[in-house]
């Protein structure tokens, strides 16, 4: 036994203690959002939402930055879904690239929760969306357990309408699961077979949305909303 | 010097060390609020008897799509009761639950029932003695999946 053994045996115990005594909080109020963590869109979100299990109160805050260190939050963050929903306004037209979501959330319990997490937008995945921009009106047939156009980019003032063409009932719900808190208005209740929903996207960016029944099989849609 | 005393001294000191670390540590953290309790942490608080009952304050986790309850969050009824109802926005399913208790003890009295617009659900309950009560939901969606949500309220039958 020498000097570098006596080294490792005090570093070991060090360390040994260090990633015990600074343990991650696991008490936090903080269940997801829009975007998530890592997630890449194929154009900007018109807003970025975050969800909560407790009541906020106005002491929170949230900036959105590029890279080269600028903020896209427009307005102030605002406080929804019955106080548990965090949300701040995008401007428009953010440019491909990676972004850092940094937060404050305070809550009713006088206690606050600071963290950052990011998402990107790449526009070439555009690509694999279906073009129909330039009509007043579309329709989405839901068949078989799936949204038949699961992928649209539609002009800003389109009614979109589902219609259910199946032999169950099926949902439209904006994300999260089951949260439906970034584009309410896209929240529908259960749309029953030959029965229809629908609503009218006029801010240009990426709406993501599910069936709410169907999650675990896939049932899932974007719609792009484009001014261009 | 014996090279094992040397590595052993040498541990030692670093526990002791930590260990001071730790303690000093320990006690600046600030003193719990009644607030600041966790469910867990509320059903252990010890009952006090009708003549000095005390409601606790709880702090509301609200499961996805909550609107409110009855008996709401912290409300202090002076009556017994005969259930608790929970008030969503979107539909939900089976297995949706609810759990009552008083001081650890389950007062529910009948399984859970989500009404016919499926935007609540209800439980029968004996509330029939002051103390804290706490509720633990568990609201379902229509793929099945789950979240779940707790509040309290009080019951002082000798204001």
């Amino acid at each position: 036994m020498n000097k570098v053994g006596v080294f490792v045996a005090i570093a070991v115990v060090f360390a040994i203690a260090g990633v015990w005594y600074w343990q991650p909080d696991s008490d936090t109020y903080f269940i997801d959002s829009t975007p998530l963590h890592g997630e890449v869109y194929a154009a900007p979100p018109i807003n970025v939402t975050l969800n909560f299990n407790t009541d906020l109160i106005p002491d929170s805050s949230m900036t959105v930055r590029s890279r080269d260190g600028r903020q896209w939050q427009t307005g102030n963050v605002t406080i929804e879904d019955l106080q548990t929903a965090l949300q701040v306004s995008l401007k428009e037209n953010l440019p491909d690239g990676q972004y850092t979501i940094d937060y404050q959330a305070c809550f009713v319990d006088q206690s606050c929760e600071h963290e950052d997490f990011s998402f990107s937008i790449d526009s070439s995945k555009q690509s694999g969306y279906q073009d129909l921009r330039n009509q007043p009106e579309v329709t989405i047939s839901l068949r078989e357990i799936a949204f038949a156009q699961p992928k649209i980019i539609i002009s800003p003032g389109t009614r979109v309408t589902w219609v259910n063409h199946d032999s169950v009932g099926h949902y439209v719900n904006t994300e999260t699961h089951p949260e439906h808190t970034y584009f309410p208005a896209q929240n529908s209740r259960e749309i029953t077979p030959g029965k229809s929903f629908s609503t009218t996207f006029t801010i240009p960016g990426q709406y993501n949305y599910h069936c709410s029944a169907h999650v675990p099989e896939g049932m899932l849609g974007s719609i792009i909303v484009d001014k261009r | 010097m014996n090279k094992s005393v040397v590595i052993g001294g040498m541990v030692i000191l670093a526990v002791v060390i930590i260990g001071l670390v730790m303690w000093a540590n320990r006690a600046e953290a600030p003193a719990v609020q009644e607030s600041d309790l966790t469910d867990r942490e509320y059903l252990e608080t010890p009952l006090v008897t009708s003549a000095a009952f005390q409601p606790a304050a709880f702090t509301q986790v609200k499961g996805a799509h909550f609107v409110s309850s009855e008996p709401a969050n912290n409300e202090v009824v002076t009556t017994g009761s005969q259930s608790v109802n929970i008030n969503f926005n979107f539909d939900l399913t089976a297995p949706s639950a609810i759990a009552v208790t008083r001081d650890a003890v389950d007062v529910v009295r009948g399984p859970a029932t989500i009404a016919p617009d499926k935007l609540s659900m209800s439980v029968p309950v004996e509330v029939t003695q002051t103390g804290n009560y706490v509720v633990n939901y568990k609201g379902c969606w229509p793929d099945g999946s789950c979240d779940d949500g707790s509040f309290g309220f009080s019951v002082d039958l000798n204001p």
